[in-house]
């Protein structure tokens, strides 16, 4: 993972509004060779070293199930350069922002512009796609 | 499943572009996922909740994206982004502005047909539809394939 892309992702789980969502894609911190893929757990986990994350919901990751097993989700940066994860960033910022029909395009300049909607003037810039939608992340009420 | 939703499904599946990618989840709740160790050069699937041992990952067969899912939605706009050659691509909401809902559009191939003399209405939309996902389905399905 690039400098610019681990600083992102700390950036973005550094968000007040920053939640895991399934699907996402996450560097382990501990390992950064490795990558999990979050998924939705709705059983409580009886591994003790997961106490802490196993609670019901979109909280813990596992992308090589068998191979790699649960992960804390607090060892974990979101990778901003993968569509899944930035699907889930979209959504998220949606979400936050109370904006369900929130949408990115490209800038005349090369960059990313986050539009709460058509021709209004509530927008976000970014040199990409991750970067705009952080920008309105961070800036979500 | 409201029929609609069916057909949405199947036609995205049928796409010669299609594929699944590692992220997308699918509508019996598995989750995709690349493991070359369990399945090399195979996309497979895991359930997405549950506990992880006593459901392992398994080759996807017969599934159908779940395309009201956020993380399958952006997979789904990296087909499109990949499958015409425009990784700019972007989704838009014309809601209220124009006569198509939610549109697949691209610059690139707006200028394109712009320097063959083509220049009909709306000649930067790859796609379009009521919702996200149809207009995404749609632009899959108009793709080039093999270049034409």
């Amino acid at each position: 993972m690039s400098v610019t892309l681990e600083e992102l992702g700390k950036r973005a789980i550094a968000c007040k509004n920053w939640k895991w969502l399934p699907g996402m894609l996450a560097w382990r911190i501990t390992n950064s060779g490795n990558r999990v893929r979050v998924r939705f757990l709705d059983e409580v986990s009886s591994y003790g070293e997961l106490a802490e994350a196993s609670q019901i919901g979109p909280l813990v990751a596992s992308g090589h199930a068998i191979v790699d097993g649960w992960h804390k989700s607090s060892d974990l940066v979101p990778d901003l350069s993968d569509p899944a994860t930035l699907g889930c960033l979209l959504q998220l910022v949606r979400e936050v922002r109370s904006n369900p029909t929130g949408f990115l395009t490209p800038s005349a300049k090369g960059g990313w512009t986050y539009f709460t909607q058509l021709y209004q003037a509530d927008y976000f810039l970014g040199d990409t796609e991750a970067e705009a939608l952080l920008a309105a992340l961070e800036a979500a009420p | 499943m409201t029929p609609d939703l069916v057909d949405l499904v199947q036609r995205a599946v049928a796409c010669p572009r299609w594929r699944w990618l590692p992220g997308m989840r699918t509508l019996d709740a598995m989750r995709v996922i690349h493991d070359e160790t369990l399945f090399p050069g195979r996309p497979c699937a895991i359930r997405e909740g549950g506990w992880v041992d006593t459901a392992p990952p398994r080759p996807l067969r017969d599934a159908f994206p779940d395309l009201s899912d956020a993380a399958t939605l952006g997979c789904l706009l990296a087909l499109v982004r990949e499958a015409w050659g425009d990784d700019r691509a972007y989704l838009c909401d014309f809601t209220g502005y124009d006569s198509v809902d939610w549109g697949v559009v691209s610059e690139v191939w707006d200028k394109k047909r712009n320097e063959d003399g083509l220049k009909p209405w709306f000649s930067c939309l790859l796609g379009d539809g009521p919702t996200e996902a149809e207009a995404l389905v749609h632009a899959l399905e108009k793709a080039p394939v093999n270049g034409k």
